[in-house]
């Protein structure tokens, strides 16, 4: 499973804090995004006989997982339909333990839950086990013709990643059937060019891409 | 023995890429090899007018989308066609509906598209299917599933006709793709009059020809001209005839030439080809 971002929604439908796990063209806006579930939320309660509230939506092949703690709500974007419930209750009563004063208060800065990113990172750290402080996060998709117009010799390390999603320099190269040290170049080639990212996990690095 | 895969591909429809396709891979099929035959001419299916598709096999697209299962979407047709070896067909979805679907198909279905490609490639590798030879009829031109095609398999082959327009249009495609091309593309002129070729030495020129053409604006890369399939009239009345039937309402099915009329000229120099298609000539 990859975590694409995490949204905290207030009630009103503002969006008072974000984190990115993906490439910012896999995501969508925030203001629109808070606005857009907010609006379905109440659709949905007035539309089901026990007012029960959205509890995810699919959009492009992206799963927003919704949960509402009072004042606000999580959303959390994956690439999966399961919703990661034990992930997402502790950032939201994380955020409701450190910050529901504030909440209350009629008027308040958003800069104040910045420090609230670092608990996002630890938090997908600890469930998934990746590094994300330290992991670079590709800044174009791979796409059926950004991979066509990449040189030749990248091609087969390329589509290895679309196939894999995300992997070690041994299952690239073991997907691609190319040498190890090819592979390590060509990832280096592809990662300069903003077509993939990595990420530590238990010590190793793995390669991954936005498709 | 490793997978071999070739698109089969061109720059206008019409100029029989499809009946290639399917000849080559029941040849191969008849004399015992393990083949799996793609239609991914999306915009155009037809590989389905030369067997008869079991409506419990559900279409390409499907797996390719991401809703249906390899194992689904393949009918094995050697058992129907009394094939020494193996011929498993992936059928596309003919309907309209299907059509304007994967005309408007954005980049983000598209890769995922080529990640299932990708996938059946691999699983091609396992039982039941062990597959040799993995030939896949792509639409004419340059859209995103003849693109996929390109990416995944080792060989291209592309079709021309020798018309003025064809001739053009493909030396152009050529050379627009000539950076992404694989180390093995090649050129198939097809529907040639046969009487025009008897000749050798007009025949050895205007092959001469072709080939400045096609290579003149490639850089290093090389694109070799395989040969020349010939017709005849009687070839293009069987065509005629059969689809005449089909107009009446009468059933009909294309002929496939490897298989019930192996002697014919277009069969014995296709046949001949096919080591050369695959890099297996001594």
């Amino acid at each position: 499973m990859l975590v694409y971002a995490v949204y905290v929604i207030a009630e009103d439908g503002r969006t008072i804090l974000s984190e990115n796990f993906q490439s910012t063209e896999d995501v969508p806006d925030e203001i629109l995004l808070g606005g857009l579930l907010t609006a379905l939320q109440y659709v949905a309660i007035e539309m089901t006989k026990d007012k029960s509230e959205m509890k995810s939506i699919k959009i492009e092949g992206l799963s927003y997982h919704i949960r509402s703690f009072g004042l606000i709500r999580i959303v959390l974007v994956t690439d999966v339909p399961k919703t990661p419930e034990e992930i997402m209750q502790t950032l939201g009563l994380r955020f409701i333990n450190e910050y529901g004063d504030v909440l209350m208060q009629t008027d308040f800065n958003l800069e104040i839950f910045d420090p609230f990113k670092q608990t996002i990172q630890e938090i997908v750290k600890k469930f998934f086990g990746y590094d994300e402080s330290i992991s670079i996060i590709p800044s174009k998709r791979l796409n059926t013709g950004e991979i066509f117009s990449l040189p030749h010799y990248l091609q087969s390390t390329a589509l290895a990643l679309v196939s894999l999603e995300e992997g070690t320099i041994k299952d690239i190269a073991k997907e691609s059937g190319e040498k190890l040290k090819v592979t390590k170049k060509n990832l280096a080639t592809l990662k300069e060019k903003g077509f993939i990212g990595t990420k530590e996990k238990k010590k190793e690095t793995i390669y991954f891409c936005s498709i | 023995m490793s997978l071999r895969s070739l698109a089969i591909l061109s720059h206008k429809g019409g100029v029989g890429k499809t009946s290639i396709a399917v000849n080559i891979a029941v040849h191969l099929a008849k004399v015992g090899k393990r083949v799996c035959l793609l239609d991914n001419d999306f915009h155009g299916p037809s590989i389905m007018t030369f067997f008869k598709r079991d409506p419990k096999v559900s279409w390409l697209n499907e797996y390719l989308l991401g809703n249906e299962t390899m194992d689904n979407c393949l009918q094995d047709v050697s058992p129907e066609l009394g094939l020494l070896g193996k011929l498993w067909v992936g059928y596309a979805d003919p309907t309209p509906e299907s059509i304007q679907n994967l005309i408007r198909i954005d980049q983000k279905t598209s890769i995922k598209m080529l990640q299932n490609l990708i996938k059946l490639k691999k699983g091609f590798k396992n039982k039941p299917f062990e597959i040799e030879y993995l030939i896949v009829d792509c639409s004419p031109g340059t859209g995103y599933s003849t693109v996929n095609v390109m990416l995944a398999t080792d060989s291209s082959l592309f079709i021309v006709k020798l018309s003025n327009a064809d001739l053009l249009g493909t030396s152009q495609m050529i050379a627009g793709l000539y950076k992404q091309l694989k180390n093995r593309s090649l050129v198939l002129a097809n529907l040639i009059p046969k009487e025009a070729i008897k000749n050798q030495t007009k025949k050895e020129e205007i092959q001469g020809l072709i080939e400045k053409r096609f290579t003149q604006d490639i850089g290093d890369k090389i694109v070799e001209f395989l040969g020349w399939i010939p017709t005849d009239f009687e070839l293009q009345n069987i065509e005629f005839n059969e689809a005449v039937k089909s107009l009446q309402g009468q059933e009909s099915s294309r002929i496939i030439y490897t298989l019930e009329q192996p002697e014919h000229v277009f069969s014995t120099t296709l046949i001949e080809l096919i080591p050369i298609l695959f890099g297996e000539s001594s």
